[in-house]
């Protein structure tokens, strides 16, 4: 006869089995593979820097830059309600010493909110010597790792001379690198030991394992039975030796640091900086992605509330950047920075104050197709969205989220 | 029965990984190589098959649209020329394909877009196929000091043999939840130790 819960247990097995060896192998990495709409419509990263991008062991290196809140958040991603910034390198390259956000603290994590702009810093210490492509990034609680505009950093040097000192609140100095390093081995070793013993003398008391679960079946409610008085007295042995320790272990700590306070694990709420539009309004009106051409066009409604014409220079979306060289300019930092230099163009010329325009702007480069950016329009929700930055005769600048639907041209 | 287990079972897991000459279909991506460089490539034809995205090989005659889309920055400093040329014979499905032929760079290509630098990094190459037919694809990239040249044969009006990609998965489950059926309806039902003994 067939088990029907046998059989749907089995196949779902299976099929998971197959669907988990066909997948076809991912040919991107890091911040490529997150869905467009995931990296256009989250997190927003821009003026990121980093003080220097070749550095010896014990020198400090500080990253720098803003994010905005996208304020058209998918659904399908949980908001940051709970978030930590942190910075993505492979590996213990740097320690951290500090963050801050808009000036606090960012040791906490923090809630946010959407459709705000915040600036961060980052000060980090190279620990060993590498070559590593470094990231700032966001984790957001049961959304993930948000990620940052990346830059290489080199750092050369000895380990073995790395040092991380502080100065403790009671006045003490320790370095971090070795603090209580000797004591976690003695103690981790320590239980070692007990749990293989414990291990080892169950092992020799009769059968372990299936044939075990085979007898217990056999002996039914007499399985018990199987329990001798020594097996009961070397367990009560070892469960009274465990709390002895433990609670010796215990007094032993506090007697040894009687000052302590617990891990921080509060939760901070930082204000915004000041909208960055600065008076200005922009509205995508209508967008399409013109598949051949690799050109994202859209019409913006842009009224101009503040004391200077305006002129569009830079479009930014997933870390991309798409340049207008009349307005503004920028080069890649490095081989793996994406900026397109010449890559935005628009009608409609300046705007001026108190004035509202039509402007027709096209933002054009591979990137679209080789930061996978271009799926966008076989999503289910083929939304774009990213900043476009504005520059006043005076030298002023305002930054303008824009999204909306976008619409594929493949012709 | 296990035999067509095993088929099928290394059919799945094999990596869709092939190519001609410097195109290669790789995973789910399509790419030239050109000496150390890669670009993504990208065959359309609009007036068939609007939204679908063919690796070298188009399936119909008509417009066609071939976008080279740069991985590697450094081509954007360089230039790019883009000849195809008439041939007699399909792609074989072997390395010779990938072998740059100095007599076939001589002929007067069957259509060509000279050279010259693509500072957005994405190279896009128009043209009507009105006939079905085998050509040879070359891309010569230059810059100050360094030429490397991709070739890769491939064919218009020609659609691929055998099952359709999409139809694939499909019927590799279908076949994987007949045989499982098969198999667990003629196996015998497993009997515990305790109740033997009842």
């Amino acid at each position: 006869m067939l088990n029907i819960k046998k059989t749907i247990a089995v196949l779902i097995a299976i099929t998971a089995g197959f669907v988990a060896l066909y997948a076809a192998p991912a040919m991107a990495h890091g911040e490529k593979s997150q869905a467009a709409y995931l990296r256009m419509r989250t997190l927003l990263w821009y003026d990121v820097e980093v003080s220097t991008t070749k550095l010896q062991v014990n020198d400090e290196l500080v990253m720098t830059g803003k994010f905005y809140w996208f304020y058209d958040w998918p659904n399908n991603i949980a908001k940051p309600e709970v978030a930590f910034l942190n910075i993505g390198i492979p590996g213990p390259v740097f320690v951290r010493k500090a963050s801050y956000i808009n000036g606090v603290s960012g040791t906490n994590s923090t809630r946010f909110d959407i459709g705000e702009t915040y600036e961060f810093k980052v000060i980090l210490k190279a620990r060993r010597a590498a070559r590593v492509h470094m990231h700032a990034l966001m984790n957001v609680k049961e959304a993930g790792p948000l990620i940052g505009p990346g830059r290489w950093v080199e750092v050369t040097g000895d380990m073995a001379d790395f040092t991380n000192e502080v100065t403790t609140l009671t006045g003490e100095t320790i370095d971090l690198e070795t603090y209580g390093l000797v004591n976690a081995v003695k103690w981790h070793i320590f239980w070692g030991v007990i749990a293989a013993a414990w291990l080892l003398y169950w092992i020799f008391q009769g059968p372990i394992l299936i044939p075990r679960y085979k007898k217990v079946k056999l002996l039914g409610e007499d399985a018990d039975d199987m329990i001798t008085a020594g097996n009961r007295l070397v367990g009560v042995v070892l469960l009274i030796g465990t709390l002895v320790v433990v609670t010796w272990s215990y007094f032993n700590a506090y007697a040894q640091y009687p000052i302590t306070i617990p891990l921080q694990s509060g939760q901070i709420t930082i204000p915004a900086l000041p909208d960055a539009a600065r008076g200005v309004t922009a509205e995508v009106v209508d967008a399409k992605y013109r598949v051949p051409g690799r050109a994202l066009e859209f019409s913006l409604k842009v009224t101009n509330n503040t004391d200077s014409p305006i002129r569009l220079g830079e479009y930014t979306a997933a870390n991309i950047r798409w340049m207008n060289p009349e307005v503004s300019q920028a080069e890649p930092a490095d081989s793996h920075d994406p900026v397109a230099s010449n890559g935005m163009s628009y009608e409609g010329g300046a705007v001026f104050p108190g004035e509202t325009k039509l402007l027709k702007v096209t933002c054009t480069d591979a990137a679209w197709e080789t930061y996978r950016l271009a799926k966008l329009i076989y999503d289910p929700d083929s939304r774009f969205g990213g900043l476009v930055f504005f520059f006043g005769e005076d030298g002023s600048r305002s930054i303008v989220a824009i999204g909306g639907p976008l619409i594929p041209a493949f012709i | 029965m296990s035999k067509v287990f095993y088929i099928i079972l290394l059919t799945l897991i094999a990596t869709n990984t092939w190519g001609h000459g410097g195109v290669m279909n790789e995973g789910n991506e399509c790419k030239l190589r050109v000496g150390p460089y890669v670009m993504n490539f990208s065959g359309y034809q609009p007036s068939n098959k609007v939204s679908q995205q063919f690796c070298d090989d188009m399936p119909t005659v008509g417009k066609s649209i071939i976008v080279l889309d740069f991985i590697d920055n450094k081509l954007r400093d360089m230039t790019v020329n883009f000849r195809v040329i008439k041939s007699d014979v399909a792609a074989l499905g072997t390395d010779e394909d990938g072998i740059i032929n100095d007599d076939e760079l001589a002929q007067t290509p069957h259509f060509e877009i000279p050279a010259k630098q693509y500072p957005t990094g994405t190279m896009t190459i128009s043209q009507d196929f009105t006939e079905k037919g085998h050509f040879i694809g070359y891309v010569v990239v230059e810059g100050e000091n360094e030429k490397f040249i991709s070739r890769f044969p491939f064919s218009v009006g020609y659609p691929k043999p055998g099952i359709p990609a999409a139809l694939k998965a499909p019927i590799a489950v279908f076949l994987i939840i007949i045989i499982i059926m098969v198999w667990l309806a003629r196996r015998k039902p497993v009997v515990l130790n305790a109740k033997k003994e009842d």
